[in-house]
């Protein structure tokens, strides 16, 4: 089970108010039902007030409840469409500051990451690719192209200094990937991500859901360790910001793979040795599978349960006000 | 086009009337207190309540309504589109720009040779679908500007960006046709071409014309070739893009039509002289005539749920009516 909106959740916070309020009313409507009905009948009145009115606003806490879990996206399950896709494009989203230059991974971070590159296009033959990088800002560097020659040549001058830029912004990087897809060229999409940054700009979870809008799975690889280790450069300097202190990059792995789960995809460590196979495994399979079978597995949302018990729950809440319990009142 | 991914569920809507007559109309449903305003036989005293009852009606038409948003909601509601699949390979286009100076050549309104070029070029490439198209251009040296890609917006994106002398100020046609040959070699497409677009003589560049245009016609390219304006002296302006400096002058123009004849030939291709922008656009529309394949395209629906967004707002009509009844008319249950 997954859960697309968890920021739904945020709409129970009107139950507070609502129950505040409740309380009110009840208070106020029990004296003016005393007013009404007569003191000589209270005990009456006010038992059959206090079940009314405490089942009715339950069941419209139940309402609200019902709503908000609708609209949290909860998916479980899946069911196959059909869907007329050959082969697979890759768009890779590579990380260029300078922490990637780190070389805690030898030769250095952003040179595993260009070898993984290297990996997956030797492997994936007939496939196009495009290369975004990105720092604060980001750039398709080489639009989806068959033309390894321009990749290779690319990756060969790939550095830091290509973006001047500072700061981290995959959001960015994702979105511009995302776009980089041409409508209607009848290819499965995949993007894969190589980043060592906590996410210091932009909001990854966005670009989530727009890649997993499009049906593109995001393959998320980390650089780096979540404890965060010092950027030590090939001449053994080591990084520092402007006030002198030392440059600690430390990885998000968490919101990585939350990105990632959400379109589909996987998350890999680069420094795992199987990176590059597991996810070559991933991608491939992507493209035998909707190459045999022209169809792709959609994830079910379980809106309509919801919808239908929020459906019940106000009508019973006005059953339980309309309909007479006691003859006597 | 709004549709509907289960329009079983819609048939709860005729559960809607009745769930409106019990709440509304039926007897003994409750709400009224009556006390007696009417002496003996006389005439009774009526209150007008015709702004109270409108707006009652409206809060439940609002209630109501967001019932049926809901029941909508079930129903899976989607906008649909129609997107072009294309299941077969398009033609690979490189084009090759001449960005010499003389390329400034004002023979061609309302700017110069060069622009006009690159407006028709983009012409071009907006008629275009599902090829994919490359940019090389050369001065002195040639370099590839864009592989060839389906991402037209950034190919005009980075034309537009071209500018004059940008790679010095000789004209290296062989160069240029050498480096789109390269990056055309490893493509898998059927239909493979070149556009060469020039105003000059071969005259810089470690490769020759004739031999980019035999390994072309062994890759199984074809090349376009374009001569572009008259040959005889002509004015030119143009800023170098490394100083700033305006330059203003009279150059000799004249290109080898032999040797752009002979390239185009020797690959199958065909040798077009534009001398006004007029010719210039009917060569690109030839080109474009030309190399047209068949294509197998297929009309697929895309849909985009709308369910989340139908929620919300059943939800706040049927909110809004509860506060309304709570706070404004105090409701007491």
């Amino acid at each position: 089970m997954k859960i697309n909106n968890p920021e739904a959740i945020y709409l129970l916070l009107i139950l507070i108010p609502l129950i505040i309020s409740a309380a009110i009313r009840y208070r106020s409507g029990s004296r003016q039902l005393l007013l009404l009905g007569g003191k000589w009948r209270k005990k009456k009145i006010l038992d059959l007030y206090l079940v009314k009115f405490f089942f009715s606003t339950a069941m419209l806490i139940l309402f609200v409840i019902a709503v908000t879990f609708s609209l949290m996206g909860i998916v479980w399950g899946q069911k196959p469409v059909h869907e007329e896709k050959k082969g697979i494009d890759v768009a890779f989203v590579l990380d260029i500051s300078r922490s990637m230059l780190a070389e805690d991974l030898y030769p250095s971070r952003l040179d595993q990451a260009v070898d993984l590159v290297r990996t997956v296009m030797k492997d994936l033959k007939g496939s196009r690719f495009s290369i975004t990088i990105f720092k604060g800002t980001a750039v398709v560097a080489v639009p989806l192209t068959e033309d390894i020659v321009s990749i290779e040549s690319f990756l060969n001058n790939i550095s830091p200094a290509m973006l001047s830029s500072k700061g981290t912004n995959p959001e960015m990087g994702l979105t511009r990937a995302v776009n980089s897809f041409p409508a209607g060229i009848g290819h499965n999409g995949a993007i894969v991500l190589v980043t060592d940054g906590g996410e210091l700009e932009g909001n990854i979870m966005r670009s989530a859901d727009l890649a997993a809008s499009e049906n593109i799975p995001l393959f998320a690889i980390g650089a780096g360790s979540a404890e965060g280790v010092p950027i030590v450069l090939s001449d053994g300097t080591v990084i520092k910001d402007e006030s002198g202190n030392t440059v600690i990059s430390s990885l998000d792995e968490a919101s990585l793979l939350r990105a990632a789960e959400r379109t589909g995809g996987e998350y890999f460590n680069l420094s795992d040795p199987t990176a590059a196979v597991n996810l070559l495994d991933s991608v491939r399979a992507i493209n035998e599978f909707s190459d045999r079978k022209g169809i792709r597995f959609r994830n079910i949302e379980h809106f309509r349960f919801f919808i239908i018990l929020s459906l019940i729950f106000i009508m019973l809440s006005i059953i339980i006000r309309g309909v007479k319990w006691k003859r006597d009142f | 086009m709004l549709t509907f991914e289960t329009p079983q569920y819609l048939l709860l809507l005729l559960l809607l009337p009745p769930a409106i007559y019990f709440r509304h109309f039926r007897k003994n449903k409750g709400g009224i207190l009556s006390f007696p305003f009417k002496v003996w036989k006389g005439k009774g005293f009526y209150p007008n309540q015709l702004m109270l009852k409108s707006v009652l009606f409206f809060l439940a038409f609002l209630f109501w309504l967001g019932m049926a948003t809901f029941i909508f909601v079930l129903g899976g509601p989607a906008l649909s589109r129609h997107e072009k699949l294309f299941l077969s390979r398009g033609i690979d286009i490189m084009i090759v720009f001449d960005q010499s100076p003389s390329m400034a050549g004002k023979d061609f309104p309302p700017v110069n040779r060069f622009e006009t070029a690159k407006v028709m070029t983009n012409h071009f490439i907006a008629g275009r679908e599902n090829d994919p198209i490359g940019i090389v251009s050369f001065g002195t040296d040639a370099v590839l500007r864009v592989p060839p890609t389906l991402d037209y917006n950034l190919l005009t994106e980075r034309l537009e960006q071209l500018q004059i002398m940008e790679l010095g100020d000789g004209t290296a046609i062989g160069m240029g046709l050498a480096v789109a040959a390269l990056h055309l070699s490893n493509s898998n497409a059927d239909e493979k071409i070149i556009i060469l677009l020039t105003d000059g003589e071969n005259n810089s560049g470690e490769i020759q014309p004739e031999t980019s245009s035999s390994i072309a016609r062994k890759l199984g390219i074809r090349i376009y070739s374009i001569g572009i304006g008259q040959s005889g002296e002509i004015s030119a302006e143009f800023i170098d893009p490394d100083t700033g400096s305006e330059f203003s002058a009279t150059l000799k123009s004249d290109f080898d039509e032999k040797l752009l004849k002979k390239i185009a030939e020797e690959t199958g291709g065909r040798y077009f002289h534009a001398v006004s922008p007029g010719t210039l656009e009917a060569v690109f529309q030839t080109i474009d005539s030309l190399e047209s394949v068949e294509r197998l395209v297929k009309m697929q629906v895309v849909f985009e749920p709308l369910h989340h967004l139908f929620i919300l707002i059943g939800f706040l009509l049927i909110m809004f009516e509860f506060i309304i009844r709570k706070v404004v008319f105090r409701e007491i249950l």
